[in-house]
């Protein structure tokens, strides 16, 4: 096989690694959820001491968020949902963060409601993208 | 017992994808109340996809090098062949040109006109000419019935068993060493039959035959040379092709009578014909250097008429082949089975909730765009590397696909049944 054709095999069995490795640890990192590192990235730039998490997976869109919610809020977040409270420690603080499963027939439409307008001001909001393509093959016939 | 064509298990497995679609459809409504399924319908179809690109280009990969390490050129052994060119109603300037390149071409051959009955009796007179003025044999039949039994009528009138039977397009330009070289596969005695390197002849005449141009040389180049790679093309082209002449003689009965959902058949006759080779345990081989160039649709409506047709040959032989793949040729069984009948039908609810995501959330668009067209560069990666000329008409048949051929697969599979040639 010609010098030039030993190339264009290694460009191509090389793009085609890495594309596959990519996608597939695309794929586990979204199943992982990514939960822990957006958790960490946020509560250094949210003023509240008291948070929720929750996410919410729309097609291929993927969004996670944590905002700063009041007590008031998580009390209804917890009359609703199924909610998991965590704590984080910082250098000089210490954050509560209430983590809202949602379960079949619940929406993430009724946990924005609840957190209400402080949605856009007071949150993280950290979207993935999944993946997509349709098929097709070219084939003479 | 040797499989059949419209067996109860190929109507079976034929309406299996009837099946297939409603799981798809099925998995469409459950995505929309428990959003993990979409997640996991959606990933397992990536997964597949890539799986499927390293399959071909491992087989792409081997069949180059396999071919690279044969220091020995396989040559023509100076077998008889006989060159069969069906016409019907051909434009006299069109066929003159085809007739005059098979002339040409090198190789102990024999021409066979077979005309199928053509209506216009100038051009009947003037192809009749034609052909006596070149030493051409000049078959007439008086009735259209179609491409299928004018070859079959014309290998019975064969007054000799030639080696090798090439069959031809009336519109088909040859090259000269094109004969010889597709009939060259046909000296390992494994392969049965060859099919040829197409071209569209009027690439540059617009949008459309620039697309077909591209999308004719990832299906030759990166599709059929990777099953050749393993003697399993699915498909001899009708424009080129090349068949061992014993074998032909013992199936061309069978190839005639095909019948499906209890209607004989008229079109993908090449598919079939290529399906009763492997059937009989011989291998199928794609030559890119016989080289041919065909005149392509040059209009969406042509295209379209023309990509239906063979979308519903695709799943009526596709479905055929499962009949007797698995005893003959295992792997080409798995890739019939899995990615060429499994994965049109199964992503069919992913592209409807891809369509209603569009709807909902247009900004969807552009990350679905780059999506496709970063994946459409990965799968095609030997066209950007040696014809990067190609690539618009990649793109354009990408997103063409998408946005129509990939739909035209489900009209298909309720309409297989349907005769219509469409493109006379």
């Amino acid at each position: 096989m010609p010098v030039w054709r030993k190339i264009q095999w290694m460009i191509i069995f090389g793009v085609l690694s890495t594309f596959s490795l990519f996608m597939v640890s695309g794929m586990s990192v979204s199943y992982a959820d990514g939960y822990n590192g957006f958790v960490k990235d946020s509560i250094a730039h949210l003023p509240n001491g008291r948070l929720v998490y929750f996410s919410d997976t729309e097609g291929f869109h993927h969004q996670q968020f944590v905002c700063s919610i009041t007590s008031s809020q998580l009390s209804s977040l917890e009359s609703s949902y199924s909610v998991k409270t965590e704590t984080h420690h910082t250098k000089h603080h210490s954050f509560t963060i209430a983590k809202v499963s949602i379960i079949r027939g619940q929406s993430v439409k009724g946990i924005k409601q609840i957190v209400g307008e402080r949605l856009s001001k007071d949150c993280k909001v950290q979207t993935s993208h999944g993946i997509l393509y349709i098929f097709t093959v070219p084939e003479l016939s | 017992m040797k499989a059949k064509s419209g067996s109860r298990l190929h109507v079976a497995i034929y309406y299996s994808l009837y099946v297939l679609l409603v799981l798809s459809i099925c998995g469409l409504f459950l995505s929309s109340r428990f959003p993990g399924i979409w997640k996991v319908y959606s990933e397992v179809y990536l997964v597949t996809v890539i799986t499927y690109m390293w399959y071909a280009f491992i087989l792409l990969y081997l069949g180059e090098r396999k071919v690279a390490k044969t220091s020995r050129q396989v040559s023509y052994d100076g077998g008889s062949i006989a060159v069969l060119m069906p016409v019907y109603n051909e434009a006299p300037r069109l066929f003159l040109a085809a007739l005059q390149s098979v002339i040409k071409c090198e190789g102990n051959k024999m021409i066979f006109v077979l005309d199928d009955g053509t209506t216009n009796k100038t051009n009947w007179t003037a192809l009749k000419a034609i052909c006596e003025r070149d030493g051409v044999q000049f078959v007439p039949f008086p009735k259209n019935r179609g491409k299928r039994h004018v070859l079959h009528d014309g290998i019975k009138l064969l007054k000799k068993r030639y080696d090798y039977v090439v069959t031809i397009d009336s519109d088909t330009i040859l090259d000269k060493k094109a004969l010889v070289n597709i009939v060259s596969a046909l000296s390992d005695p494994r392969v049965g039959a060859a099919s040829g390197n197409v071209r569209a002849i009027n690439e540059h005449q617009n949008w459309l035959t620039k697309m077909q141009a591209s999308y004719y040389w990832i299906a030759l180049e990166i599709c059929k040379s990777a099953q050749s790679t393993i003697g399993m093309v699915a498909c001899c082209s009708g424009c080129l092709s090349a068949y061992r002449g014993s074998l032909v003689d013992s199936i061309i009965d069978e190839y005639v009578n095909e019948t499906f959902l209890g209607a004989p058949c008229t079109h993908s006759e090449d598919r079939h014909l290529t399906n009763l080779v492997l059937r009989e345990g011989y291998n199928v081989k794609y030559v890119s250097s016989a080289i041919s160039y065909t005149h392509t649709p040059a209009t969406l409506k042509g295209f379209l008429k023309q990509q239906l047709r063979w979308r519903r040959g695709y799943i009526q032989e596709s479905t055929f082949l499962l009949t007797f793949a698995w005893h003959k040729h295992k792997v080409l069984f798995f890739q019939t089975l899995l990615y060429d009948l499994t994965m049109p039908f199964l992503t069919f609810g992913l592209a409807i909730s891809t369509i209603l995501l569009f709807i909902k959330s247009p900004s969807s668009l552009p990350v679905a765009l780059v999506m496709i067209l970063l994946i459409t560069c990965i799968r095609n990666l030997p066209l950007i590397l040696r014809n990067p000329k190609k690539i618009p008409g990649m793109i354009v048949f990408t997103l063409l696909s998408d946005v129509i051929l990939y739909w035209q697969n489900i009209y298909a599979l309720f309409t297989t049944k349907k005769k219509g040639w469409l493109t006379r």
